[in-house]
């Protein structure tokens, strides 16, 4: 046992504490119960060690600690890699770094590694409210970070804060101009750890019943988009997003290949719509557009053979890109016979009694514009029901018991259904999953997790991929008015995706106006808009980026010297008056008379008459006016004042 | 040794032959203030580097905001750590002299008289190890002080070597510091010999040494009563006070003092050993009742007693054979 003899007083241990503590919080609720209970008593501990002088344990005990919760950490998450287990990992580190806190150097790592822990907080969230915990976090960092340094007695909470916060403030402005200036690159450097996506709500890499009605119970912003000309209207508002083009009996999945590059080419009719994407991450690779993009695609995205556009890497943090779509197209010749083959097949022995069923249609008309006809017909006349809240399909057969028993669901129902009768009367078809309509605030829609919809494609001969949604069959309200005007009062919708809605609903939208703007200008600040300042600004390219960085932070750094600098100046150097009488002395000194110690204004004039009489008027009228300006009252005249530096700046010693 | 201890020595001696030794106070100005990351100054760095470097991999504004707001703060603290050193006033009060083989502290005094409070202001021989225990605020318009230790030196006069006043204030990541160069000076006594040789009983000017006799004219001292001693010459007050006898004694300087002599010590062939044998002298001369002088080959001071003839006599003792001294 090493006794303590403590780099700190306990009133600065208590700080430390304090301030890790309120660092640490916000990841509490994320570790595992164990992680959160040890640090808390690890900090518990050491406040009760600092205020009785306990001895801190031998490096045996240290060691031994530390690795047991390495093995905890290992344990629970299987891994050291990854938002969670890091996170999870520092914290753990940090706590037990708290056991051998007693030298400058431990506190330095303790205070080192906070400013860490505050940066992994954005991992997790970028909402506007962790702008607040990066400057308070800042703050209280280097609160502590003073006080190590400030090895006397404890400051005063009010001195310290105010000398943090000077700091602070003085650097807001170096932090904005890096901010808006440092070069941004597009990409990550290395990896995106597995897990960064976990928990973030969005599409699924999978469709099965009951998902997407899932996410039709959820508010959250999916995305943002501001159309530059007139939005199309809402029925044409189809947000593509994955594509499914393998049946399982059960759920639809991608098909093997779906992310090849499209070969085909698009036809586009009509003019194209531009718009600007604000995409909430979902920690998916997929980047949501309106069907179908055209344009030049973002940058680091690719289309697949499924007309899917997906970015180089998982979404996991706001996007922002600009894209050109046209609602109206025609893929092409695309489909090999292997092709063809994959978009029909379907399980042996699938559903029998839909299988019969569509055989039946196909034997009256088999032209595929009679059997599509035919199937929507169907869902029309037949009692279907348009509801969130299916019934469970637990039947093996999952599409024979929704279309002939329950007849009750929701869009992915319906899109797999109609999806599944297509190919069983030899139509290749697929799923798609993606988002329909969007509601305007201000001058941008907003699509929302309840917005999430699916429906289906066809492969017709000469006409490529036709988007046939089935739900339209059943709720053509859904189309056109959205959740809330196709479902009944009764349904469990969320409060925003109801139609006509109260106040609390448009503070809801103003607030979502705000998170726009910080989205749009701050989270999804990159290459892209950095690019565009700049080009606004006139200044293209890399070098005059740089350029205008460097002058910014040089010139910046030098208007915190002077403020700095004036404030370390004595009252005697801020005096205007004494200003002016020490140029005056300048002047003489060039003129070889330098100013004897002895020397007060008066017999300075004086000598000055004695050994210039030409500049004897002069002298003697500044040094009047000085002694007057100086001695006779409190305050400044500053009539005298303007006459007194135009004096001495005209003085001339030739 | 590193380069970067090379480049840092041929700096530090440039940086010294621009200076010439200042009567105190000093006055810490813009040019003579250098600045220089400490340690924990580049970690931060690297720190910052790794943040950067992980705000691009997930292209995250607001790790980037962080690690700009840091950035930022590192650049800003520099200022203000140079600033927390300029226009302060250093003066060095006089210097407790000391015997050869003890420490000399140098008490070193700072002032100012701008508003902002200088906080964490550290002093020391050199610029690597400064200690923390020199730390001090220094309010505006107030005088506080500190100082630091100089190792045992010989006996001597010495200038007060170049130091160093240093602050790392207020987030530690770089170090402002200035050098002082002083043309005060400060004493090294000779070290006292040992108690092995009693002061010798050689005659003064007029008269011989008679220890036995007591003086009449001039109050010596107290001592406690011996049987034998007059009852004229007992301290009766203090005898009411105490109740303790105490008689009162008289010397006569000139009749009784002690010459502490340079010649009278011819087998000491080391002079050094001299000189400490001579400081001894001067120290038990102090102590006892009788006044000594002292001399020295080119030195003579007139017996006398006191704090003021003691330190003289000590001076003399330093000086001797120093370019300083008489000699």
């Amino acid at each position: 046992m090493s006794a303590v003899h403590d780099h700190l007083s306990a009133a600065k241990v208590y700080r430390v504490l304090a301030v890790l503590f309120l660092i640490a919080a916000p990841h509490l609720p994320r570790l595992p119960l164990w992680a959160s209970a040890l640090v808390i008593a690890m900090g518990i501990w050491r406040a009760l060690a600092a205020q009785r002088t306990w001895p801190m344990p031998g490096a045996l005990l240290r060691n031994l600690l530390a690795g047991l919760a390495l093995v905890g950490i290992w344990t629970q998450y299987q891994t050291l890699n990854g938002h969670h287990a890091g996170v999870a990992l520092l914290v753990v580190m940090l706590g037990m770094k708290l056991t051998e806190m007693t030298t400058r150097r431990d506190y330095l790592v303790v205070i080192y590694l906070s400013y860490f822990l505050l940066i992994t907080h954005f991992l997790f969230s970028q909402e506007m409210i962790m702008l607040l915990l990066m400057f308070a976090g800042a703050l209280a960092i280097t609160s502590v970070l003073i006080e190590v340094n400030h090895p006397q007695g404890i400051l005063p909470l009010k001195r310290n804060l105010r000398l943090s916060g000077t700091l602070m403030l003085q650097a807001v402005p170096l932090m904005l101009i890096f901010f808006v200036l440092f070069p941004r690159i597009p990409g990550p450097l290395w990896g995106i750890p597995t897990d960064a996506g976990a928990g973030m709500t969005g599409l699924s890499d999978s469709m099965e019943p009951g998902m997407i009605s899932e996410l039709g119970m959820s508010d959250a912003v999916a995305f943002r988009v501001r159309f530059d000309a007139e939005a199309p209207p809402r029925s044409e508002l189809y947000w593509r997003g994955p594509v499914f083009e393998y049946f399982n009996g059960r759920s639809w999945l991608p098909g093997p290949g779906n992310d090849l590059p499209i070969r085909a080419q698009v036809e586009f009719e009509g003019p194209p719509t531009v718009y600007e994407m604000q995409l909430e991450p979902h920690g998916k690779r997929w980047l949501l557009a309106l069907d179908l993009p055209q344009g030049p695609l973002p940058e680091g995205a690719t289309m697949g053979r499924d007309l899917v556009l997906r970015h180089k890497w998982d979404v996991i943090d706001k996007k922002l890109y600009r894209l050109a779509s046209g609602t109206r197209y025609n893929v092409g010749s695309e489909a090999s016979e292997r092709y063809r083959q994959h978009l029909l097949s379907l399980p042996q022995a699938s559903n029998p009694q839909t299988h019969e069923m569509v055989l039946s249609w196909k034997a009256q008309d088999d032209a595929p514009q009679a059997i599509i006809a035919t199937a929507l017909q169907h869902f029309a006349n037949q009692p279907f029901h348009y509801t969130l809240r299916p019934p469970l399909l637990m039947n093996q057969h999952s599409i024979d018991q929704f279309v002939f028993e329950t007849r009750r669901g929701f869009c992915e129902h319906y899109a797999s259904a109609f999806t599944f009768m297509m190919r069983a009367a030899g139509i290749p078809a697929r799923v798609v999953t993606g988002y329909q309509g969007a509601e305007r605030n201000g001058d941008y829609y907003i699509v929302r997790q309840s917005d999430a919809h699916a429906w289906s494609e066809v492969w017709l001969e000469g006409r490529g991929w036709v988007r046939i949604d089935p739900t339209a069959a059943v709720a053509p309200e859904r189309v056109e008015l959205g959740l809330g005007g196709a479902l009944p009062a009764s349904e469990p919708i969320p409060g925003l995706a109801r139609l006509g809605r109260g106040t609390l609903v448009q503070l809801q939208l103003r607030w979502d106006q705000v998170n726009a703007a910080w989205n749009r200008w701050v989270l999804a600040y990159g290459p892209e808009l950095q690019q565009n300042i700049m080009s606004a600004l006139g200044m293209p390219g890399l070098r005059a980026l740089l350029i205008t960085l460097t002058v910014l932070t040089l010139s910046s750094l030098l208007i915190i010297n002077l403020i700095v600098a004036r404030a370390h100046q004595s009252e005697l150097e801020r005096d205007p008056v004494q200003r002016i009488w020490r140029r005056f002395l300048g002047k003489l000194k060039r003129a070889g008379l330098a100013p004897q110690l002895h020397e007060g204004p008066i017999d300075l004039s004086q000598r000055v008459a004695r050994e210039r009489p030409q500049l004897a008027d002069d002298a003697q009228r500044i040094s009047q006016l000085y002694v007057h300006l100086r001695y006779a009252s409190r305050q400044t005249d500053p009539v005298l004042l303007k006459r007194f530096r135009q004096r001495v700046r005209q003085f001339r010693s030739r | 040794m590193s380069l970067f201890q090379r480049l840092n020595q041929r700096f530090e001696s440039w940086v010294v032959s621009r200076h010439k030794p200042q009567a105190p106070p000093v006055t810490i100005r813009r040019g003579r203030c250098y600045i220089l990351p400490t340690r924990p100054g580049y970690v931060f760095a690297l720190m910052l580097l790794a943040m950067l470097l992980g705000a691009m991999n997930y292209s995250n504004s607001l790790a980037f905001a962080l690690t700009f707001l840091l950035g930022g703060m590192g650049m800003v603290a520099m200022h203000h750590t140079n600033a927390n050193l300029l226009k302060l006033n250093v003066h060095v009060p006089r210097i407790p002299s000391v015997h050869a083989g003890d420490p000399v502290w140098v008490p070193v005094q700072f002032s100012h008289s701008t508003q902002k409070t200088r906080y964490s202001v550290l002093c020391g021989l050199k610029r690597s190890a400064l200690s923390a225990d020199s730390a001090v605020d220094c309010e505006a318009d107030e005088n506080v002080l500190s100082g630091f230790e100089i190792p045992a030196q010989p006996r001597g006069v010495y200038r007060v070597p170049r130091f160093t006043v240093a602050t790392e204030f207020p987030l530690g990541l770089f170090q402002a510091w200035s050098w002082i160069t002083l043309s005060s000076e400060y004493l090294v006594y000779p070290k006292p010999a040992a108690h092995t040789r009693p002061i010798p009983p050689v005659a003064g000017e007029r008269g011989k040494r008679s220890g036995a006799q007591r003086g009449r004219d001039d109050f010596s001292h107290l001592r406690d009563y011996q049987y034998g001693d007059a009852p004229r010459t007992i301290h009766w007050k203090r005898y009411g006070h105490t109740g303790r006898l105490t008689v009162k004694t008289f010397a006569d300087p000139m009749d009784e003092s002690l010459w502490l002599d340079w010649a009278s010590l011819p087998d000491l062939i080391d002079p050094e050993q001299r000189l400490s044998q001579l400081c001894r002298w001067v120290l038990d001369a102090e102590a006892g009742y009788q006044a000594y002088g002292l001399r020295l080959p080119g030195v003579e001071l007139k017996p006398s007693r006191g704090a003021a003839h003691r330190q003289q006599c000590l001076e003399q003792l330093a000086r001797f054979g120093t370019p300083g001294g008489t000699t």
